[in-house]
């Protein structure tokens, strides 16, 4: 059975992947049975679906939180403080966030294939669409995703 | 255990404490003297300390409690009692507690420390306070002239206290033992202080105050303005550029490594120390968020090696691996841009 990637969308989210590793965003978001994210931004799904490692559902986007957390010992809470510093760097200003660990893109566990250019009007999606990373890996644009 | 026995060990023990009351009472003044004039020069303005001496029913009351079996629970109270004297330390904020228990471990000989909030279930809320069992170090305890019986000493916020105060009279002076409603309404009570603590906090620091930070110049100099000064000059940066939770963070790394002074933890970033400009630069070339106490905390895990891990109790294989290719590629980074 292929892997579901939970496809988010947002222009920030792609480029923050590729510089951290990690996706941050709003408080309690929920993928559903997705192992994968997948990044939709500037009208086509980009190449690389890399696996979750780790998810916090809920942590203050907070520079005490930030510091604890990248200093600390444990590899896990440093990653999550690193995303939480990054994202205040960034300028996010939310109270609370969800931090998501993923596979960084030079990762042999990271799927990669050709982005999928999207050509409709109207946004492919503005939150989040479920699909099987199969068929993102044959597919050469989005309307051979299907509904999901 | 007969009633007889019971009332001449009183009159014994009460004997014995009208004769030491004097002395008890001369560790209690010199005791609250002593930590008073500490936490004042240390600037701890808004932490209020209470001393007592144990009454003598108090004393009594304990000192004949039964072991169930027909004897007393204490064979020799006067000599394993160690609440004769007790004091507190009552201060805004949960955060505020660590300053005070940091000039306490300084101050006195510390027998016992034990964290109530640890020890206690983590998911329930309820009783919460960092109690110590201390004495006074001997050049101490000889130029005050007193005995040697030891402090039995709580350190908790005002909250903390008012929840335990209410609890204790609820659970202990009562009639009747509490019901199981009473009980629940008491841990959803500690449960909405804590809430009110963490908001306190949040507030104060919206008010650009630091939680946890309070102004600890018993440190001598390396507290926690100090710790920024110092990484902020090892990393080349300009003064007062991170926020101070970064150096918070830092100071409790350093305090587990065992560095408690500027020139300690100099010292355990050995060659590193000279290379905190290049090392910051190598890394925020990935990292631009990188503060200058993240970039001095990835020195000491390059300086340090395995020890850091050690000295931060970390030793499952997984945190070993990540801190081990993370250390590579920063070495890596810092050979390629060499």
């Amino acid at each position: 059975m292929s892997e579901r990637v939970c496809v988010v969308a947002g222009a920030g989210a792609w480029p923050f992947y590729l510089a951290t590793g990690a996706w941050v965003g709003q408080e309690n978001r929920r993928f559903g049975d997705a192992t994968r994210l997948g990044f939709y931004s500037g009208r086509q799904v980009q190449g690389l679906a890399p696996l979750i490692r780790a998810a916090v559902a809920s942590v203050p986007l907070a520079a005490e939180d930030a510091a604890t957390r990248a200093l600390s010992a444990d590899p896990t809470e440093r990653r999550v403080g690193e995303a939480l510093a990054a994202a205040l760097h960034d300028g996010a200003t939310a109270a609370r966030v969800s931090v998501v660990l993923l596979s960084p893109p030079d990762d042999p566990a990271t799927a990669s294939f050709e982005p999928v250019a999207h050509e409709a009007d109207t946004a492919w999606t503005m939150f989040q669409r479920f699909v099987d990373l199969d068929r993102l890996r044959t597919a050469t644009s989005t309307a051979d995703l299907g509904s999901g | 255990m007969a009633g007889i026995s019971r009332e001449a060990r009183r009159t014994d023990l009460r004997a014995w404490y009208d004769d030491h009351v004097d002395e008890l009472r001369a560790l209690e003044t010199a005791f609250g003297t002593h930590l008073g004039n500490a936490i004042r020069a240390a600037h701890l303005d808004d932490a209020r300390l209470e001393t007592r001496t144990k009454g003598v029913e108090s004393f009594l009351e304990k000192a004949t409690k039964s072991d169930g079996r027909g004897g007393f629970k204490y064979a020799d109270p006067a000599g394993q009692l160690t609440d004769f004297v007790g004091a507190r330390v009552l201060v805004p904020l949960s955060a505020d507690v660590a300053p005070v228990a940091r000039l306490v471990q300084r101050l006195y000989v510390v027998e016992e420390m034990s964290d109530q909030r640890a020890d206690s279930l983590l998911d329930v809320p309820g009783y919460q306070s960092l109690h110590f069992l201390v004495r006074f170090r001997d050049e101490d305890r000889e130029a005050l002239g007193v005995s040697d019986r030891p402090v039995e000493l709580q350190v908790r916020s005002i909250l903390q206290h008012a929840w335990a105060s209410l609890q204790h009279d609820l659970m202990y002076k009562g009639e009747r033992a509490p019901t199981d409603s009473v009980r629940r309404r008491l841990i959803a009570l500690a449960g909405l202080l804590e809430l009110a603590d963490h908001e306190f906090m949040a507030v104060r620091l919206a008010h650009g105050d630091a939680a946890g930070m309070l102004d600890d110049a018993h440190a001598g100099g390396f507290d926690v303005a100090g710790v920024r000064a110092w990484a902020e000059r090892l990393a080349g940066d300009e003064a007062d550029g991170e926020p101070l939770a970064w150096a918070a963070a830092l100071r409790t790394v350093l305090t587990a490594l065992g560095a408690t002074t500027a020139d300690e933890a100099t010292a355990l970033l050995g060659e590193w120390a000279e290379r905190g400009p290049e090392l910051a630069r190598s890394v925020r070339a990935t990292r631009p968020w990188a503060t200058a106490s993240y970039v001095v905390d990835l020195g000491l895990r390059l300086a340090l090696g395995a020890d850091y891990l050690t000295h931060r109790e970390v030793t499952d294989p997984t945190g070993v691996d990540a801190f081990t290719r993370e250390t590579d590629d920063v070495r890596s980074a810092l050979e390629g841009s060499a």
